[in-house]
């Protein structure tokens, strides 16, 4: 596993096409902001690796309630809203570790493009909050697993690991 | 000794610090608490750490404001965690100095407390939030906030011996050498 991070337009995905020698329409990338879990979990490349995660807390979807993510999304309005429902604490630190384990069992070698989402004023929102959290966390088991992370500022690669 | 680390939400810089504190200080360790929790999320947060330090040895002492009236005495090492709750809790809450003491600049008093643990305890590690790379904040009370965190936390980089930047849970050295 390979782990790309950094600030909107660093140009990310345009280091990590040149240094894997892809290009950026490539079939073998999928993206965060449209794509299913079973891409995530089967393609290559990931890129907009964030936007997946606000999905799924978003569209409430893909998390149900004995922590197992269901690649069809929920089954039932009650796992639809489990996530946020009032009165209820979801804890990012649970679902992200869901996400990366399961991307760690079925995508072991798979390069994920992230954008860092957790260097501002801690957002008022609890939605927001939760999805910087979980964004966070999920970045901190991944690169624990990745062989590879490097932080793109300016289009240059800082080699963290 | 100081050593601040720093980090994003969620990049693991507390985990980072507590293990620090843990082959610094091997025993005796305090942790000084300084978040009042007042929701089921920051409970939950609480909680979290709870558990994790629990394990790990430590003592634990709230500290909400003024930092050097803590009893510190007698713990070679010292975890604050954090400096952008400390800041906060100064500047909006009822017991900070803002509310209760009027014009004390807020950053200095900070600092008289950091170098007050600087001359008790040995090993000094604080925890400090990076929240400075979005848009700033439209609210002149924030927009402050951020300000002066950014102030502190230059301020304790310059007293420290070393600095960390923690990244996906990975520290990234910003100054030192290193210290384990």
């Amino acid at each position: 596993m390979e782990l790309y991070i950094g600030g909107i337009s660093q140009g990310k995905l345009t280091y990590v096409c040149n240094k894997k020698n892809i290009s950026k329409d490539s079939d073998l990338i999928c993206d965060g902001a449209g794509c299913t879990m079973e891409e995530l979990l089967s393609k290559p490349f990931v890129n907009h690796f964030h936007l997946f995660i606000g999905r799924l807390l978003k569209e409430g979807g893909a998390i149900v309630t004995d922590g197992a993510i269901a690649p069809d999304g929920p089954k039932t309005d009650s796992d639809r809203h489990f996530l946020l429902k009032p009165g209820h604490a979801p804890d990012p630190e649970k679902i992200a570790n869901v996400l990366a384990k399961d991307l760690i069992a079925e995508n072991p070698s798979v390069v994920i493009i992230c954008n860092e989402v957790g260097c501002g004023i801690v957002p008022v929102d609890r939605t927001d909050r939760l999805y910087r959290e979980t964004v966070g966390r999920c970045l901190c088991r991944l690169a624990e697993y990745s062989q590879v992370v490097e932080r793109i500022v300016c289009g240059l690669g800082m080699r963290l690991k | 000794m100081i050593i601040l680390i720093t980090g994003g939400s969620g990049s693991g810089k507390s985990e980072y610090a507590e293990n620090l504190a843990v082959k610094l200080g091997k025993r005796d360790l305090l942790y000084i608490a300084t978040m009042i929790p007042r929701d089921g999320e920051s409970m939950q947060r609480v909680a979290r750490h709870q558990k994790r330090r629990k394990s790990e040895g430590f003592h634990t002492l709230e500290c909400h404001t003024d930092l050097k009236r803590l009893p510190v005495h007698g713990f070679p090492t010292v975890l604050l965690e954090c400096m952008s709750n400390l800041l906060a809790n100064e500047m909006f809450s009822e017991e900070g100095i803002i509310k209760t003491r009027g014009n004390i600049p807020v950053v200095e008093e900070i600092l008289e407390g950091i170098a007050y643990l600087d001359r008790l305890c040995e090993h000094v590690i604080i925890v400090s939030n990076e929240v400075f790379s979005d848009n700033g904040s439209p609210y002149a009370e924030t927009a402050g906030y951020i300000k002066l965190l950014g102030e502190i936390n230059c301020r304790i980089a310059g007293l420290a011996s070393c600095v960390y930047e923690v990244v996906c849970g990975i520290p990234v050295c910003q100054k030192g050498s290193g210290i384990l």
